[in-house]
């Protein structure tokens, strides 16, 4: 049976993902025990804040050592927001801080093309896939789209490792993934049908 | 490009839905969360749940609201609470806060940004603190104004009983310039009067400010809505009473605004 580690730094509030993932049929918890990971078949790493506060707080924890870990061994893990963020091997704000390096690639400032695309990127925004993705098949609409929150974002939408992009004045990094570790800009648990249909797929087919 | 949301307000008095008039009148509508089933089925963009109990009391004496064997919530932070557990939408809350504490709790509970009202404008100071704490996309500052034309428009506080010299132009850039994410603008005297909103106020306050502006009071009809954006610049329309009293409302208001070609989700 799937059941689902939401790993808590004690940054942010997880109700909602927890009741999402609940919602779905599954079962979740909440966890901040390095230690505990293994008996989770599915990981989920959300966020709200900063980079380094995020990195800070995993490291305190010894979390991101047992993120990795968990990662190397193959395990389902899905970022969320500033948990997708955090994959990356370095994060800009408030100067350059080291991420857990599980997607390669650097998160910046986003650069919108004219100041009528402001700042945080805050609201529901189409997605637009690229190339397959497991965590967005079967979407309910046809143009699926999620809601954002956040002002910095993954920097290289040519990338191999990014699966979706959304607009703000230009390409934006939506979704990333490579094997079993995934990320997505948005907020699945504030999404609406679609994003409970992605965190159904993260559980059943990821 | 980000959508324009369309957005149902719900204003609870002791602890019940009700359909409000000018801001005196509230009709009884019952139970708040029998409601939140109906639009999570229609897949609604974001919800406001506004608290307009004049005191401290609430109902308590039910045992409708959390379903079949539940316990009995009652006051309006577990009715927040009890939304927030199963709705999967952006969640704004308001009425009754005071202080950064309040904002904690209401944040803490599931919602995602706060609106403030009274507050800000006794204590200006106090949107540049939840903006410092929470983050601006958290911080929501509701106006409520009366008056119908641009020489007599003025900001009021206390639930609309007080008025506090303000043009609501100033005060919108104002409480963006100290970090207020969105600006919830209420007319309160198209409240319940199904007349289509003020379009000169909502106009005047986008035009003012460069945060998201949220149109509220006196639609009546699913035309009204888009109005507010194409005609008023404003990001977002809302309303309450409509969402309430006609059937499939929000999916026939979203129909008619891409009809209109806004661009909704």
């Amino acid at each position: 049976m799937a059941m689902a580690g939401i790993i808590d730094s004690g940054i942010c509030n997880l109700s909602s993902v927890l009741n999402a993932v609940r919602l779905l049929g599954f079962e979740a918890e909440s966890t901040s025990e390095p230690d505990a990971l293994s008996r989770y078949s599915h990981l989920i790493l959300p966020g709200v804040g900063s980079f380094p506060k995020g990195m800070a707080s995993l490291r305190a924890l010894g979390m991101d050592q047992a993120i990795v870990a968990a990662a190397a061994a193959g395990k389902p893990l899905l970022g969320v927001c500033l948990g997708m963020q955090l994959l990356a091997d370095e994060g800009a704000e408030f100067g350059p801080t080291r991420g857990l390096a599980l997607i390669p690639g650097k998160v910046d400032l986003l650069q919108p093309s004219s100041a009528e695309f402001r700042l945080p990127h805050i609201g529901w925004n189409d997605v637009k896939l690229v190339g397959e993705s497991r965590l967005f098949r079967d979407m309910p609409d046809p143009v699926p789209s999620f809601y954002f929150v956040h002002s910095y974002g993954f920097n290289a939408p040519a990338a191999a490792e990014v699966s979706a992009l959304t607009d703000h004045g230009g390409a934006a990094v939506a979704a990333v993934e490579k094997d079993n570790v995934f990320g997505v800009q948005f907020h699945p648990e504030k999404s609406q049908r679609c994003g409970l249909a992605l965190l159904k797929n993260f559980m059943t087919r990821c | 490009m980000l959508k324009h949301r369309l957005i149902p307000v719900l204003f609870l008095k002791h602890g019940w839905l009700v359909r409000s008039e000018g801001f005196e009148h509230h009709q009884n509508l019952g139970n708040p969360i029998a409601q939140v089933d109906r639009y999570n089925a229609w897949n609604v963009d974001e919800l406001v749940y506004i608290d307009i109990t004049p005191d401290d009391t609430y109902d308590t004496k039910r045992d409708d609201l959390g379903g079949a064997g539940s316990v009995n919530p009652g006051t309006f932070l577990d009715i927040v609470q009890l939304v927030a557990s199963r709705s999967f939408m952006p969640l704004t809350v308001g009425g009754k806060i005071r202080t950064l504490e309040d904002a904690r709790q209401r944040l803490r509970l599931g919602a995602d940004k706060i609106t403030i009202n009274t507050q800000a404008l006794v204590d200006p100071d106090f949107i540049d603190a939840c903006a410092r704490e929470f983050g601006s996309q958290a911080v929501v500052v509701g106006i409520d104004v009366r008056g119908s034309s641009p020489d007599s428009y003025e900001v009021f506080s206390h639930s609309a009983r007080t008025a506090t010299g303000w043009r609501p132009a100033e005060w919108s850039a104002e409480a963006a310039r100290r970090g207020a994410g969105e600006i919830l603008l209420n007319a309160v005297d198209r409240d319940g009067a199904g007349r289509g909103y003020d379009l000169e106020l909502v106009r005047a306050v986008s035009a003012a400010t460069p945060i998201p502006v949220i149109a509220l009071g006196g639609v009546g009809d699913f035309a009204h809505f888009g109005k507010a954006i194409s005609i008023g610049g404003a990001q977002a329309a809302a309303a309450g009473n409509i969402f309430n009293f006609k059937e499939h409302s929000y999916p026939l208001a979203k129909r008619q605004m891409k009809k209109e070609g806004i661009d909704v989700r």
